[in-house]
């Protein structure tokens, strides 16, 4: 087929097509869902006892600080991966280094508190899984919207994105400060699950072009 | 593309998001000699028009990605780059497949080999099917195991135009071999 007859039967298309909203309105409208579904999930399985003592002291609020900025930087790249011509660099740069900042300070607390202890933590792992169950999926279906030409890297940070958020909930629920119990059943399984979504994100994301 | 010529191509977009077909057909026709001249100084030049339109094709469906504050040239490249690198790597892929046919190999009736195969009436229909360059191409090639300097010599295209015209053929051979199968189970 020549190029001028392929552009008149693109022309013939005349149904209007209706823009996908900005990266920005999808994120918060996300961010609402999702948090919504985590906090729905919080309140059924209940808050830890002591929270309210704990929750201003340093190795706990940094912690949340860095799983919220995970999930919210991490939803934000996937979104931003979805429109093509959008400079996604910068923003996916920030999102690994606050990967690596949650890293860190989990590392801190572990090496000056001097507590190596690491209690098994299968239930946290599985209820990250299950909190994230929901908000992932509708966040796959958002990306899905868009144009994706990166599928894998789009799949890592939305999976990252729901996973981490799920993690900041269950930091709710769990009881166990313990770094290493944090990093063993936290933060790792985050992080397998943000690789898996690079495979789920090859097969579901992938742009039927 | 400068901001002058951005501009234009963004109000057309835009229109023709909006249901204006006629101005979608100059947005169209003007993207695509940008991309044209994108295309020219980053791949074969043989190539260039098939990419073209298969990034006419995906600039058609991802056109609701496109939001009118923004400038089209990012946008419209960005999809440009993608198809090119894709199209790249399938063809790439096709050309290593290929095996150079050894001087001196004898043909013995290839017509009789396919027969006993349920494959030979389908290839023949999808072969008489393909336009007719592209069939003489691929027959001259495939049939009678000329190599690509004696079908150029003998059809009076350029060696590059002979393997551009066997690609494009083996892929829509391949695309209806495949919608057959499919069709058949």
């Amino acid at each position: 087929m020549e190029t001028p007859d392929l552009i008149k039967q693109l022309s013939q298309d005349k149904k209007p097509v209706q823009p996908l909203a900005s990266i920005w309105m999808r994120f918060v409208q996300w961010s609402l869902i999702a948090l919504l579904c985590v906090g729905t999930a919080v309140l059924v399985m209940g808050v830890r006892a002591d929270l309210k003592a704990i929750l201003f002291t340093p190795a706990y609020f940094l912690q949340l600080i860095a799983t919220l900025a995970l999930a919210l930087l991490s939803s934000l790249s996937a979104f931003t991966l979805s429109i093509p011509g959008k400079k996604s660099v910068p923003l996916l740069l920030t999102t690994t280094l606050t990967l690596l900042g949650w890293l860190a300070i989990i590392g801190h607390f572990a090496y000056h508190g001097g507590d190596y202890a690491a209690p098994l933590g299968y239930v946290c792992t599985r209820d990250i899984l299950l909190m994230a169950l929901l908000p992932g999926a509708v966040l796959f279906w958002m990306i899905q919207q868009g144009a994706v030409l990166t599928a894998a890297i789009a799949g890592l940070f939305t999976i990252l994105s729901a996973a981490a958020l799920s993690a900041l909930g269950v930091q709710l629920i769990c009881a166990c400060n313990k770094p290493l119990h944090i990093l063993y059943w936290h933060f790792l399984p985050v992080l397998f699950f943000g690789l898996c979504g690079m495979l789920i994100g090859k097969v579901l994301l992938r742009w039927k072009n | 593309m400068d901001s002058t010529q951005d501009q234009a191509l963004s109000q057309l977009l835009t229109q023709g998001i909006s249901g204006d077909s006629a101005a979608y057909t100059d947005f169209l026709k003007q993207i695509s000699v940008v991309l044209r001249r994108f295309l020219s100084s980053r791949m074969p030049l043989d190539l260039v028009e098939d990419v073209v339109q298969d990034t006419l094709v995906a600039i058609h469906k991802a056109r609701h990605t496109y939001r009118s504050e923004n400038p089209v040239g990012p946008w419209a490249y960005t999809i440009c780059r993608h198809r090119m690198i894709d199209f790249m790597r399938k063809y790439r892929r096709i050309q290593n497949r290929e095996t150079p046919i050894p001087e001196g190999f004898e043909f013995k009736a290839p017509e009789e080999a396919l027969k006993t195969t349920d494959k030979l009436d389908s290839i023949l229909t999808a072969l008489k099917h393909l336009p007719e360059k592209q069939r003489t191409v691929i027959e001259m090639m495939k049939v009678q195991g000329m190599t690509v300097k004696e079908t150029s010599a003998k059809t009076g295209l350029s060696e590059s135009a002979v393997k551009v015209n066997a690609f494009r053929g083996y892929q829509t051979l391949r695309r209806t071999l495949q919608l057959e199968t499919d069709g058949n189970t």
